[in-house]
């Protein structure tokens, strides 16, 4: 095996298999991944440029690097224990990592491309995936929509009354209207004839001021649309703008929920899954006392108690929803705990917090960013149900729940485009984003090359 | 075995206390002053005050506690307080005046009190006791999920082993797809149109409804729910079981059943499908205790007096002690179920063993 330090003590190098001789950064992967596991450790030694980026290889690496330029002969590790058995790691596994290398050998490294991660990987294969790709983009395209919704680029005269009632879409404007036009037909019967009852009526002499004082405001008289370009609803509202503010909020719920969950179920996971014992226990207890209980009557009993808001609709989804994550980071938890690389950390003298959320986190958050996406859908589904039912979002903003609950009538009369419209974005959104989940899962496993 | 279900058992205990926990911190705690719930319209501070002691909400919380665990200890058949406060006048008679606009049939005192002065749990909308109302709602509630379970799982066992079969193929990745697209819109679609068309334009069932007698509702009523319910779950569970029936299907013990010449059918249905039973199991027992909660978005559209609308409506109407109730109950019902589903693998993998 070739190598420009050849020549240099004793190194342990990984000889790659055939297919992948090309480049070093192959074994660069493998090394940055405790889960390709397998073998003895053998290390590639970094080059310098790539030195800060090293947190995935492990902080003993760096040691190891730092304590082999400091020079002076074989570079047995210096560290500085904080605990005691910090030592008895030392022989173990710290000692077996050094790398007897010559200070005078220069750190040159022509072979040493820079080695790609595994979200660089995953990135990589992402791309390859038509159908992911697709998904992303369509992902993407609602969440802008959301970002302009919100900043009020888009849809933000949702509320205006701009057509008639259920204005018809502008595909089949012929079709009668009957609602608009009883509508308006009330309008002109509502100007009785005038009979005069001057000669009686106490307010007569104030007539005249309350005329002129009328004439002062203006009333502008909006013309209201026949036709909207797919309907509009009792009020005459534009379908299409309430489907957008409506994917807005159920987008901004799904997403601020899932996130929620996903932070409560990973660090109470981490925090059962590495510590165990008691602690373990109590987490677990915990975690059986909410999945004992029904999901949906759980999430009922939390609509029960607490006040209707787009705050406590997140704050229930997020607060039952983070069983399934929590199971699954335990168990990622319990595996990696006993692992050589947080032994390793423990030696250098990282704490628990540092061990658990720096060390081992960043190789378990792949599951975490699948479960994130699942629980999207999952919640904005849930969400539209709850909005439905009333239980969600409050009567002043519009979600594709509660346009379901106005379609369900609307739609005996005859009026289809608001289920439509809300059915179909909703259908859009939820079907791209379980195929880019299945995607990233894909893309994530670092089992499938 | 009867020391692991007696283990098992034992493990109940703590978390059946929790349970109760969480559910006296929500309702208790942060539910808020039950009397104001109640009240509703009502500023009269004395006739609040006078429901506050009726509820026993003007006790120390650790009293109120103790009132709600005797109540789960005696199924909500019986209150703490008429169980002691014999002579005071029964909770209903409070109420009336608590209450005047409340219908004068409600308020009748009540019929069936037990000779040992112990009364039901009630509930604050309606008066009923609550394990009256449980009881009769779960009939309807059953009614309609054990066919849709039963139906379901079976269906999706027979799809999902013909897709397995074909995996890769178009028909595969179509069905799949299909899957997907069809798992992404909501149930309240389905439900809309579906009443919609089959109910409202042509009739074929009726809009919804119930009636007194079980084959009347089986045969009219229950019908287009059921399908409804095994339409919608279908695609998931399709999706899931193929993926179970995928990693048994390539194994070599497969290989090895081809190879001494067993008929495709036998190695499917015997071999294949006996291992890919464990995970399917597993995934049915997970979907049990939601039989008894129902699917409370069928059961409110199709007006069926079930559980799960039962619920619903106590949640609209704050009537907290139906939720409390049910709550208890059903954790109580998933846990005995958890454990059978865990007895039930070692009749199917002879594998498990009891630690």
């Amino acid at each position: 095996m070739r190598h420009p330090r050849a020549g240099g003590g004793p190194i342990n190098y990984v000889i790659p298999p055939k297919s992948q001789r090309r480049s070093l950064a192959a074994i660069g992967e493998r090394m940055r991944h405790p889960r390709a596991g397998g073998g003895p450790i053998n290390y590639v030694i970094p080059p310098k440029s790539q030195r800060c980026s090293l947190a995935a290889i492990g902080e003993r690496m760096r040691l190891v690097a730092k304590s082999s330029r400091a020079g002076g002969g074989p570079s047995f590790l210096r560290y500085c224990p904080r605990g005691a058995s910090a030592r008895k790691f030392s022989e173990e596994y710290v000692m077996s990592a050094v790398l007897n290398q010559p200070p005078s050998a220069p750190v040159a490294a022509p072979l040493h491309q820079p080695s790609p991660g595994l979200w660089t990987l995953a990135w990589r294969r992402l791309k390859r995936d038509k159908i992911g790709m697709t998904a992303l983009v369509v992902v993407l395209f609602f969440l802008l929509l959301m970002a302009g919704s919100y900043m009020g680029l888009v849809a933000k005269n949702w509320s205006k009354e701009v057509g008639v009632s259920y204005a018809n879409p502008s595909f089949m404007a012929g079709a009668e209207n009957l609602e608009a036009a009883q509508a308006a037909q009330k309008d002109t019967s509502a100007k009785v004839p005038f009979v005069d009852l001057s000669d009686i009526d106490p307010l007569a002499p104030k007539y005249e001021e309350w005329a002129k004082r009328t004439a002062e405001i203006k009333i502008t008289d909006t013309p209201r649309a026949d036709t909207l370009l797919f309907g509009g609803d009792k009020w005459g509202r534009d379908v299409i703008q309430k489907a957008i503010k409506g994917a807005e909020t159920s987008i901004f719920v799904g997403l601020i929920a899932a996130l929620l969950a996903t932070i409560i179920g990973t660090v109470l996971g981490a925090i059962s899954g590495y510590l165990g014992g008691r602690t373990g226990d109590f987490l677990e207890w915990f975690y059986n006392v909410f999945t004992s209980i029904p999901y949906i009557l759980l999430i009922l009993a939390f609509a029960a108690v607490f006040k209707r808001g787009l705050d406590t609709i997140i704050f229930i989804l997020a607060f039952t929803g983070w069983t399934g994550i929590y199971r699954l980071v335990r168990a990622e938890y319990i595996k990696h705990a006993s692992r050589e690389y947080v032994k390793a950390a423990q030696a250098i003298g990282a704490s628990h917090t540092r061990r658990m959320f720096v060390h081992i986190l960043p190789n378990v958050s792949h599951v975490c960013l699948v479960q994130l996406s699942q629980h999207v859908v999952q919640f904005i589904k849930a969400e539209v149900i709850l909005s439905f039912l009333g239980l969600g979002v409050p009567v002043d903003s519009v979600s594709w729940g509660t346009m379901l609950a106005e379609a369900q009538s609307e739609l005996v009369i005859g009026k289809w485009w608001q289920l439509v419209a809300a059915s179909v974005s909703m259908a859009l959104l939820v079907t791209a984003f379980s195929m880019l989940t299945d995607s990233l899962r894909d893309a994530l496993d670092p089992k499938i090359k | 075995m009867g020391a692991y279900i007696l283990r098992r058992i034992g493990q109940m205990v703590p978390t059946l206390a929790g349970v109760m926990l969480l559910i006296f911190v929500l309702f208790n705690a942060v539910g808020g002053d039950p009397a104001l719930v109640l009240a509703g319209k009502i500023t009269n501070k004395e006739q609040i005050e006078n429901i506050r002691k009726q509820l026993g909400v003007d006790q120390p919380w650790y009293v109120q506690m103790g009132y709600f665990g005797f109540e789960v200890a005696t199924g909500f058949t019986c209150t703490w307080r008429s169980f002691t406060e014999k002579p005071e006048p029964p909770k209903s008679e409070a109420r009336a005046d608590a209450k005047p606009e409340a219908k004068p049939d409600t308020k009748a005192a009540p019929k069936a009190t037990p000779p040992s002065g112990c009364q039901a749990v009630r509930s604050w909308a309606t008066n009923e006791e609550v394990p009256k109302i449980l009881a009769t709602r779960i009939g309807p509630t059953l009614s309609i999920m054990i066919p849709v379970l039963v139906l379901e799982t079976i269906i999706a066992i027979f799809l999902a082993i013909g897709v397995a079969y074909v995996r890769g193929t178009l028909t595969d990745r179509m069905i799949m797809m299909i899957c997907t697209v069809a798992m992404s819109i909501s149930f309240l679609v389905y439900i809309i149109v579906a009443q919609y068309y089959f109910g409202f334009k042509w009739g074929v069932f009726p809009v919804q409804g119930w009636s007194d007698n079980f084959w009347k509702n089986m045969a009219n009523y229950a019908p287009l729910p059921i399908m409804l319910a095994i339409f919608v779950g279908l695609a998931p569970a399709l999706r899931l079981y193929r993926s179970f029936f995928l990693d048994e299907i390539n194994s070599d013990y497969v290989r090895t059943a081809r190879a001494k010449g067993l008929s495709e059918n036998k190695v499917l249905l015997k071999h294949v499908m006996r291992n890919a039973m464990i995970p399917i199991i597993t995934n049915v027992g997970i979907a049990v205790p939601s039989l008894f909660v129902g699917s409370f978005l069928l059961e409110s559209f199709f007006s069926i007096p079930g559980l799960g609308r039962e619920i619903l409506v106590a949640v609209n109407r704050s009537d907290f002690p139906v939720i409390k109730a049910a709550t208890v109950y059903l954790a109580m019902i998933t846990m005995i179920i958890n454990l059978m589903v865990d007895i039930t693998y070692k009749a199917i993998d002879p594998r498990v063993t009891f630690k």
